[in-house]
């Protein structure tokens, strides 16, 4: 079918793809619209031995890239004027019908040739290569389009949001309405990509934005921002969240550019180099100033432990430090063998973690399926093999599994977002304390240190595996005591000196507008009931 | 900001007191005294600003630089590329004195993610 020439566009890509079909062996060619190609038929469209080959040789002679020869088609590349010339006709560009990720309905571009009736294809039988040849399938735009649904998979993990919910007993928690409305939660990491995982589901998820020296606000080509932040909507699903995109180069710059929007509660599922101490670096010291100046303001600020590293700023002594641990199918717990804990040399008393989220095991950690952007480095680095060095899915799905204390990190953060909901007032130090009060102690395993848990406080796991519900309740019962938080006053205000009207800094955090009852308990009563949460009351 | 590579790094400015941060205490309750002078502060952004890198506010005793790996190159420190991919400091000689005596290091602060 001969199309008009007129208005045909050429907005050709520099080189185009297309497969050739050698002459087939049965009766009919490929392209021959009734000729129907199954299983049981698709011998019939192989060719004679050494076709392919002779016609491979005589296509890369004409000016083709041979990129792949397969039973059927040879894959090649050129530009488009290479086509015209050797195959004797015109291309032309046409903007058709395309269904984009996320389901958008929108056009795209198709190369297609004037002079057949099928779409995309080429005739060959004017050219030099009509012997060889009965047809050229020019490639087709294809988008990758990501499933909102996780691959299933055969070996433990945890799928999000429920595993992820259930292992840190925040279904209770959203069950009573504690779903981290009202709160804003900030996550400093590499990226974050609108996957259907998050659309469909309806979380709230503003345009992420840049750190300085970040670009690509849309894409995450590392993927880790992307699948980490599952982590914090399994733990608080109706939060209010943003991606700062940070360079790094400059993570501090990226942390200040998060602390700027003024969240309540910030995720930082990374580490500066050189954690181990003994001093500080000029980067460090930048980097634990800005931490100390968020965390006055009165942003709640978690950091992954590391995973074998000495994480920094995650040994701050300002911060939630996330260690990890390890949810056995049966519901065992033990120490992530993967996660950090240790003494820190940098701040004299600091012992890291302050407690633990899910982090899965050596060798890789491929614990948790995320969602992740199709044929992102995650998805290409994890996939295929099996599992636990790899994770069995394949490399453009959209699906990776991983974990690591960056993903204990979010799921800490995501419930320091149910306590500022059921207690706005909490200040960073009290979420800290009821987070490491109300944790599940873990008693068994080695974290990635070498150490061993214990009962009690140690450094396998810190406190523990983050409890929820518990805290939850232990937050709802503090904010019926007095309002200490007031007491704080002036000193929570922190800024450049002489800067009096700074608008972005120097203004405390205001916590969300959840009305919160105060002062219907005495402090006394408080403890009390406090200890009888902990079960510190049995031991008095 | 446009054109090449690009690269971001801290300034660090001193506290308003003129003491050094190198011992000092990098934590909620003592940050405030590390609070850097006002109008120094802007000084030195400003100083950055005219010679085309993207500055940000200061926030805790630090604001960001950010422009093209060549500005970097030509403005501040020959090595600033080889320096970003190591980590490290980058020199301060081409500074005024009135923005060096403000500003205690330029450094790079390269990290990476826990997966």
């Amino acid at each position: 079918m001969a199309r008009a020439r007129k208005n045909d566009r050429r907005d050709f890509p520099k080189v185009v793809f297309a497969q050739a079909s050698p002459r087939s062996i049965g009766p009919n060619s490929l392209f021959e619209t009734d000729a129907e190609v199954t299983h049981d038929s698709v011998a019939d469209f192989t060719s004679e031995a050494g076709l392919p080959e002779e016609a491979s040789a005589r296509l890369t002679d004409a000016g083709f890239e041979v990129l792949q020869v397969s039973p059927v088609t040879i894959n090649i590349a050129a530009p488009a004027t290479v086509y015209e010339r050797v195959f004797e006709t015109e291309l032309y560009t046409d903007e058709r019908p395309a269904l984009k990720p996320r389901r958008r309905r929108d056009t795209a571009a198709v190369i297609d040739c004037v002079d057949t009736a099928m779409s995309g294809l080429v005739d060959p039988s004017r050219s030099a290569l009509a012997d060889v040849l009965e047809g050229i399938a020019i490639e087709e735009p294809a988008y990758p389009l990501e499933n909102a649904f996780a691959p299933l998979k055969e070996y433990w993990h945890l799928r999000v949001p429920g595993d992820v919910s259930l292992g840190l007993n925040a279904d209770r928690v959203h069950r009573a309405g504690i779903t981290g409305r009202g709160v804003k939660v900030v996550m400093t990491d590499s990226g974050w990509y609108r996957h259907p995982y998050f659309v469909e589901r309806g979380y709230r998820a503003t345009d992420p934005v840049l750190g300085p020296g970040a670009a690509n606000p849309a894409g995450d080509e590392s993927g880790h921002g992307t699948g980490e932040s599952a982590n914090v909507f399994a733990a608080a699903p109706d939060v209010d969240f943003t991606m700062v995109k940070v360079s790094f180069v400059n993570t501090t710059g990226g942390f200040n550019a998060g602390a700027a929007l003024n969240p309540h509660v910030m995720s930082n599922s990374w580490t500066v180099r050189g954690g181990e101490g003994p001093g500080m670096s000029a980067a460090h010291r930048a980097a634990a100033a800005a931490v100390a100046a968020a965390v006055v303001r009165g942003i709640v600020v978690a950091f992954a432990a590391g995973n074998g590293q000495f994480g920094f700023p995650g040994q701050h002594p300002d911060v939630i430090a996330a260690g990890g641990v390890y949810l056995e199918a049966n519901g065992n717990m033990r120490a992530s063998s993967y996660a950090s804990g240790f003494v820190s040399r940098i701040f004299p008393g600091r012992n890291v973690p302050d407690l633990s989220g899910l982090v899965g095991l050596v060798p890789s950690a491929a614990y948790i399926m995320l969602p992740v952007q199709a044929g992102d480095q995650i998805d290409r680095a994890t996939s295929g093999g099996s599992h636990p060095a790899r994770d069995e899915t394949t490399s453009r799905d959209g699906w990776a599994a991983f974990s690591g204390t960056s993903a204990a990190c979010p799921q800490v953060a995501g419930v320091c977002a149910l306590l500022k909901q059921a207690c706005p007032r909490l200040r960073p130090s009290d979420v800290r304390d009821i987070l490491k009060r109300t944790a599940r102690d873990v008693t068994t395993g080695r974290n990635a240190m070498g150490e061993q848990a214990a009962p009690g406080y140690d450094l396998a796991t810190g406190a523990g595996l983050v409890d929820a519900h518990r805290a939850v309740l232990m937050a709802r019962v503090r904010c019926l005591g007095p309002d200490e938080s007031a007491l704080a006053g002036p000193s929570a205000v922190v800024g450049v000196r002489g800067d009096a009207a700074s608008p972005r800094f120097g203004e405390p955090v205001m916590p969300p507008s959840v009305p919160a009852p105060s002062g219907a308990l005495a402090a006394e009563e408080v403890a009390a009931l406090e200890a009888y949460l902990t079960g510190e009351e049995e031991n008095r | 900001v446009s054109g090449g590579e690009l690269l971001s790094a801290q300034v660090v400015l001193r506290p308003a007191t003129g003491a050094s941060t190198a011992d000092a205490e990098l934590t909620a309750r003592a940050i405030e005294r590390l609070a850097p002078d006002k109008a120094a502060a802007d000084a030195a952004r400003a100083w950055f600003e005219r010679r085309g890198m993207e500055v940000s506010e200061v926030a805790g005793n630090s604001f960001s630089i950010t422009g093209a790996t060549e500005l970097f190159e030509r403005e501040l420190d020959a090595r600033a590329s080889s320096i970003a991919e190591q980590g490290g400091e980058l020199s301060t000689a081409s500074l005024p004195d009135e923005v060096s005596a403000t500003v205690e290091a330029i450094t790079f602060t390269p990290g990476e993610a826990l997966r």
